[in-house]
């Protein structure tokens, strides 16, 4: 007898695969780990919540899509409530030791900037593509996508 | 161009190998787990959208339960002949399991708090805890209104002494002695008023002290037993003028007099403090103008004076949480022109204290924003922030610790446009006290956290 799997299940077998790495992207994008932790929750509750819209294309840049706008628009919000007693937050932990030169890199970048490089240099999206990620112009996302680099490039050659 | 070529690829492969060593980690999934995890964020300053978390929009329900099921929670019997009207929370969404070690599931909720719509219409504006329970005071087009709770979760609609329809509640504090409301005649501006008494917080009577004149809009409990200060819109701090200063041993009957150690003061937010009372606010200058001062007292008639120089442009509330005083309300601009709300950048909002006499920043915000009510938590502080101009980012409400870089931002989804007008704590519980908008009637509104904020 044919069941029809839950919509749980389809969700999970969708979606859930992509969440590992969703928290990784997350985390080189705001830098913040249990930020990283707290976008990637939402956004996979929201994504499942908008579940029915999803038109079914691509899963990973569907998460990512809404990941990342989370990320942009959470750091406006995180950095409008800030003490002035006691210490200003300390320089953030490295999130990969290992490789502290591109860390390093990285925290210099815009987290737009940042967003714009790993999906093009990492993931392979084109700039068109990352622009409907992004919810930005394909204009925007050259721009982002070449400072990044020069960025980069710079900051790589001098450590 | 190869140079370039071969750069780029440098670039993803180290990017890659940067990103796998990234680890995913374990997810919370479990409602004690996230709200843990969720609390070291707070700390870290991330902003929570407690309700967005849950996977579920709250929606509000106001059911009319039965007066006698009201009753039984009510410690007076005549609480339930009193009631008009009952309350009844959203609930919180079911949970499961999670089917997956990594992933959260998708309706794995975090249910911290829960939104009670306490009527059809009007606004809450005020509240606060005794040993009877809590009180919420607020008003709709037919007068004031008000509620009680034993626990903070179950709230009763009270029959309030009758006066007029313009009667505003301004203030409203409680001690072991009982709870006093302050009422004041509002229409389009305040004056005159009337100052209310319950022994348990449910019923209430009209103390034989009436206002003609200033308005009473600082209360707070301790000194005598308590204290009222009537300022003069528009008038305080001018040559020549000094509040009324209204003082009970019992909350039933009031002792007016104009103390000469506050002439020509204005003072902007009252609390006790252990034995003593705090003041906050400006005074004139003889030649014009003002400075910041606080104020002490142990009677409510003599009071010593501790002039600063601050940027506190204005205190909106004072709340002291048995080490420390907060003051909240908006700074003037780095620079000292203007209010925070034109601020191009940060303005202090919350001004802390160990003997109110000394004060120091606590809070700045960048713009835009600035703390209209505060309250002590077992952990911190929570207070409700100004709206803005829309569209104003701003979240409703923040929690924090004093010395903290960065406080939480308390998000809430009450079901329309939300307007925090004050905050209290009860018995663990912190509570929310506004009005709610579906479409052009307000309602009043309480949301009640559960988790311990901050």
């Amino acid at each position: 007898m044919h069941t029809t799997p839950a919509r749980e299940d389809v969700f999970m077998a969708s979606v859930g695969p992509h969440y590992a790495a969703l928290v990784r992207r997350l985390t080189a994008v705001v830098l913040d780990r249990e930020t990283a932790l707290d976008l990637a929750q939402e956004a996979y509750l929201r994504a499942y919540r908008a579940w029915d819209r999803f038109d079914g294309t691509d899963e990973r840049a569907w998460l990512y899509t809404i990941g990342l706008r989370l990320a942009f628009n959470e750091r406006s919000r995180r950095t409008r409530w800030r003490g002035l007693l006691g210490r200003r937050p300390p320089d953030d932990p490295w999130v990969v030791p290992e490789d502290r030169g591109l860390d390093e890199a990285l925290r210099g970048l815009r987290r737009e900037h940042r967003a714009v490089l790993l999906l093009n240099a990492v993931d392979g999206y084109t700039q068109a593509e990352i622009a409907v990620i992004l919810g930005v112009p394909q204009g925007t996302v050259a721009s982002w996508l070449a400072r990044s680099k020069t960025h980069m490039r710079e900051a790589l050659s001098d450590a | 161009m190869p140079e370039h070529d071969e750069f780029d690829e440098r670039l993803t492969q180290r990017l890659r190998a940067y990103e796998s060593r990234i680890p995913d980690g374990e997810i919370p999934m479990t409602q004690t787990q996230s709200t843990s995890r969720s609390r070291s964020s707070l700390a870290a300053g991330g902003v929570i959208a407690m309700g967005a978390l849950a996977g579920v929009v709250l929606a509000l329900v106001l059911l009319n339960r039965p007066t006698d099921e009201v009753g039984d929670s009510s410690p007076s019997p005549s609480a339930s002949d009193d009631a008009s009207a009952s309350t009844e929370a959203s609930t919180s969404p079911t949970q499961s399991a999670a089917p997956s070690a990594s992933v959260p599931a998708p309706s794995a909720p975090t249910e911290s708090y829960t939104t009670i719509v306490l009527g059809d219409s009007g606004s809450a504006t005020v509240a606060t805890s005794g040993p009877e329970g809590a009180v919420i005071l607020g008003y709709d087009a037919n007068g004031p209104l008000g509620w009680h709770s034993p626990d903070g979760r179950l709230w009763l609609e009270l029959t309030l002494p009758e006066g007029s329809a313009d009667l505003r509640p301004m203030a409203v504090v409680a001690s072991d002695l009982g709870y006093v409301a302050a009422m004041a005649h509002c229409t389009n501006e305040c004056g005159g008023g009337e100052l209310w008494y319950s022994a348990d917080g449910v019923n209430w009577f009209d103390t034989p002290m009436s206002i003609a004149g200033g308005v009473v809009a600082h209360l707070a409990a301790g000194g005598p037993g308590f204290v009222a200060i009537a300022i003069e819109p528009f008038a305080s701090g001018s040559p020549g003028v000094t509040p009324t200063v209204f003082t009970s041993e019992t909350g039933q009957s009031w002792e007016p007099g104009q103390p000469s150690d506050l002439l020509e003061s204005n003072i902007h937010a009252l609390a006790s403090m252990g034995d003593m009372i705090v003041a906050v606010g400006t005074q004139g200058r003889p030649e014009g103008g003002s400075f910041d001062a606080s104020w002490t007292t142990s009677d409510g008639i003599n009071w010593e004076r501790f002039d600063e120089d601050s940027d506190r442009a204005a205190v909106f509330d004072l709340a002291w949480n048995g080490e420390q005083l907060l003051a909240v309300g908006q700074g003037s601009c780095p620079g000292g022109v203007g209010l925070g709300l034109q601020c191009p950048g940060e303005a202090n909002i919350a001004w802390q204290s160990a003997d109110g006499r000394t004060w120091q920043p606590a809070l700045a915000d960048p713009c835009c924003s600035g703390l209209s009510s505060v309250a002590a938590t077992e952990t911190g502080w929570v207070a409700t922030v100004t709206p803005g101009e829309p569209p104003d980012p701003a979240p409703p409400a923040v929690a924090g610790q004093v010395g903290e870089t960065e406080w939480l931002a308390v998000e809430i989804d009450a079901g329309g446009e939300l307007l925090l007008q004050s905050v209290a704590t009860h018995d663990g519980l912190t509570l929310f006290v506004g009005e709610v908008r579906q479409g052009d009637t307000p309602q009043p509104v309480v949301i009640v956290f559960d988790a311990q904020l901050p």
